[in-house]
């Protein structure tokens, strides 16, 4: 519950502030929104599986159009098998020519994977709904 | 504790907060005695798995939030300034003997001394004095967290200081 006083006198104050607080709610949640897909990435960095370091590198947040203004952005994970790491797949031997772990290239069972994008929004879910309530009393107070 | 200033406008925040969270006659360490020294605040989630690792429940305090867009003085030396700590209190069913199974109960703890830290008129007085004042807790649910048959409990305590006269240039 998001709990907050304001003080209006006079219908010009009222109009102004009616007038403002659309402004100013845009504001401040589109920068919760960013500073939230920054932790998102991190933690999803964080989280996700690593032999060559390729998945994590390929994790980056992105605006969602090209643009000056943009305030709406996604968490974009470019390597091909990050999905097959996040959904998992039927247990089968692969062709793997390029692993740190695997060091001769050649055919291998592979049946494990490692979820890392559902776990990372879990954790950084409860942060983002305390700075939704903060950066919304912000923008009513100021 | 420092006065929060244009030299340490990132570091002095959370040093101060860390300052009243690490002292144990505020927040008590539930599983250590007050003789007993163990490391349980850290900046980040600490590899569980390092041999260094000394246990739940620990506290992680992360580095700060700021935010300069505020209105400045007409010289442009003060500036209003906002800054957003986020405290984590991370507990684990997970442990021997009586420490087995306590892991809500250890995080209730912890979060309820925080809070009776954060919110006490003494200590808003002392962090209002170094420039840090209004700031008004905000705690999320407990997010439970199956690793394996291990539960871990998860809340977050996010404390904004708003709207603090700050001077920014030197």
């Amino acid at each position: 519950m998001v709990g907050q006083r304001i003080k209006i006198s006079g219908l010009k104050e009222a109009h102004n502030f009616l007038i403002n607080v659309p402004k100013k709610l845009d504001k401040y949640l589109s920068k919760t929104n960013n500073d939230f897909m920054e932790d998102l990435k991190n933690e999803a960095i964080a989280m996700a599986p690593e032999d060559t370091g390729e998945l994590k590198a390929s994790i980056v947040k992105e605006p969602v159009r090209k643009g000056k203004n943009v305030k709406i952005w996604k968490v974009v994970v470019n390597a091909p098998h990050g999905i097959y790491q996040e959904e998992g797949f039927t247990p089968h031997y692969a062709w793997i020519i390029n692993s740190s772990k695997m060091k001769t290239p050649g055919r291998y069972w592979v049946e494990k994977w490692t979820p890392f994008m559902k776990p990372a929004f879990k954790k950084v879910e409860a942060k983002y709904l305390n700075m939704l309530k903060v950066s919304t009393k912000r923008a009513l107070a100021n | 504790m420092a006065k929060v200033d244009n030299t340490n406008l990132i570091s002095e925040p959370r040093n101060n907060v860390v300052s009243l969270i690490s002292d144990s006659s505020n927040v008590v360490d539930p599983i250590t005695t007050s003789a007993e020294y163990r490391k349980w605040i850290y900046s980040r989630d600490p590899s569980i798995k390092n041999t260094a690792f000394t246990g739940y429940p620990f506290i992680v305090i992360a580095p700060v939030r700021i935010d300069t867009s505020g209105s400045a003085s007409l010289d442009g030396s003060k500036r209003f300034v906002d800054w957003t700590i986020d405290i984590e209190v991370v507990s684990s069913d997970y442990g021997y003997g009586e420490a087995a199974g306590q892991g809500l109960s250890h995080n209730d703890a912890v979060t309820n001394d925080i809070l009776q830290t954060l919110l006490d008129v003494d200590n808003r007085a002392t962090l209002r004095s170094q420039g840090m004042a209004f700031g008004k807790p905000v705690v999320s649910d407990v997010l439970i967290e199956s690793l394996k048959q291990e539960k871990v409990y998860r809340r977050i305590i996010t404390v904004p200081f708003d709207g603090n006269w700050t001077k920014t240039t030197g």
